[in-house]
């Protein structure tokens, strides 16, 4: 091995040099390698010529271009740059997160704006609580024990936002999974643009579900009561139950009670909240989706990186 | 295409063959092209190893000197820094993993 790269040859040598590293930066810089990788690569070529040169027992411009036509051309370098920095998605990943938008979109418009599809079912109730009347209070006590027995399954959608009522439950649920796949999407943090406006595209989708059903929670229960007082042996007749519950069979039937009627409406926006649970889990699992593709950009940038770092042409001699 | 199957092979390991090079002690381009022409599977061109030059320095993998000349440009030559052993090591270890990998896939008879 030789050293003795720093020779200086014939004029005719040294221009055909300078004309070859300059031809040689050229391409490197269309290619998109930076002043200083230009700097390192052609420094090197320059004296890997050199040494070769040097080397070679004729120095002549006929050895130089044998030397040249050794050595990979700068067409042969790496065809790095803005091209290959670029991130990609495989479009198979993209389709279906498009698809999953463009649903979880049409269904969160036609619920807000198609009104045949806001269908409501009604379940109604009615109750009657029988207990003694208080003159002085004009309370009504539970005669008996029995009055538990009385249908408490619509008594319990009294506080809209307790964990006890049913619906309620559905609505809780719904904005547990909505808020998941907030958080999801919130977390799936990405710089592209278009993904960016996917994200943003389902984060309205789920506000919108929010509002829906906060809006649809309030319409769940109405009810009416109306009390009255009469006689045990009155509310023996009107009682739908046939006094078999509510008073003692011992009580004096002309003592006076307070009935109290209760008439529950429980209106359900039945399609809208299977819909709005429906599109809080599309929300889930955009936000999923939109992970999953964050994660092929981040293997596909490492793989683009690997890329840049080894030339695509690798040569073997 | 059995070429491109070995060029893609060799591909991967131009780094850690060049980073062995290294390893040996501070040298220069060509020499190390000359060193690895030794090797008819890691005889790479410079197209492969210039580049890779750039990418180490940037990636402080390797530190460069100009030691001037009597006559001509100086030369530039690489030494690997403490970084750039961790890469060593750690790039070792992995291939070193590969192989194990490999010849326990190679025995196996599932």
């Amino acid at each position: 091995m030789t050293t003795t790269s720093n020779e200086t040859f014939s004029s005719e040598i040294e221009t055909a040099i300078s004309e070859y590293i300059l031809k040689f930066r050229a391409v490197l810089e269309r290619k998109g390698y930076d002043n200083s990788e230009q700097d390192l690569i052609v420094h090197e070529i320059e004296d890997s010529i050199r040494t070769q040169l040097a080397d070679s027992k004729e120095k002549s411009v006929k050895t130089l271009q044998a030397i040249l036509e050794k050595m990979d051309p700068p067409t042969e370098y790496s065809n790095k740059g803005t091209s290959l920095k670029k991130t990609q998605t495989r479009p198979s990943s993209d389709k279906s997160l498009k698809t999953l938008v463009v649903l979880s979109l049409f269904l969160s418009l036609a619920l807000h704006l198609v009104p045949w599809l806001n269908v409501t079912h009604t379940n109604s109730a009615k109750g009657i609580l029988v207990g003694k009347f208080d003159p002085e209070t004009h309370d009504t006590k539970p005669a008996n024990e029995k009055f538990d027995d009385f249908d408490y399954s619509f008594t319990k959608l009294e506080t809209p936002f307790g964990l006890e009522i049913k619906p309620g439950q559905i609505t809780f649920a719904t904005l547990a999974f909505g808020l998941a796949a907030s958080l999801l999407i919130v977390l799936a943090k990405t710089e592209r643009s278009y993904l960016l406006l996917i994200q943003k595209g389902s984060c309205v989708c789920i506000l919108l579900t929010f509002a829906w059903a906060f809006f649809a929670i309030q319409q769940f229960d109405k009810k009416s009561i109306s009390s009255d007082t009469s006689t045990i042996k009155e509310a023996q007749a009107n009682d739908p139950y046939k006094g078999s519950r509510g008073y003692s069979n011992e009580a004096n039937p002309l003592d006076l009670i307070t009935i109290t009627t209760i008439n529950r409406e429980n209106t359900r926006p039945h399609l809208g909240f299977y819909a709005s649970f429906f599109m809080a889990i599309i929300g889930s699992v955009l936000g999923f989706g939109l992970r999953s593709a964050q994660k092929s950009d981040e293997n596909s940038s490492r793989v683009l990186a690997a890329e840049e770092h080894y030339p695509s042409e690798t040569s073997t001699g | 295409m059995y070429e491109v199957w070995t060029t893609q092979l060799v591909k991967g390991l131009a780094e850690l063959a060049l980073l062995h090079v290294l390893k040996q002690g501070e040298t220069y381009g060509y020499e190390v092209m000359q060193k690895l022409s030794k090797y008819e599977c890691l005889a790479f061109g410079e197209s492969t190893i210039y580049p890779l030059f750039a990418k180490l320095v940037a990636g402080d993998f390797i530190s460069v000197r100009t030691k001037p000349s009597n006559s001509g440009p100086p030369r530039r030559y690489y030494r690997l820094t403490k970084l750039g052993e961790l890469r060593l090591r750690e790039m070792d270890a992995h291939w070193g993993e590969v192989i194990k990998s490999f010849e326990q896939l190679k025995e196996s008879k599932i």
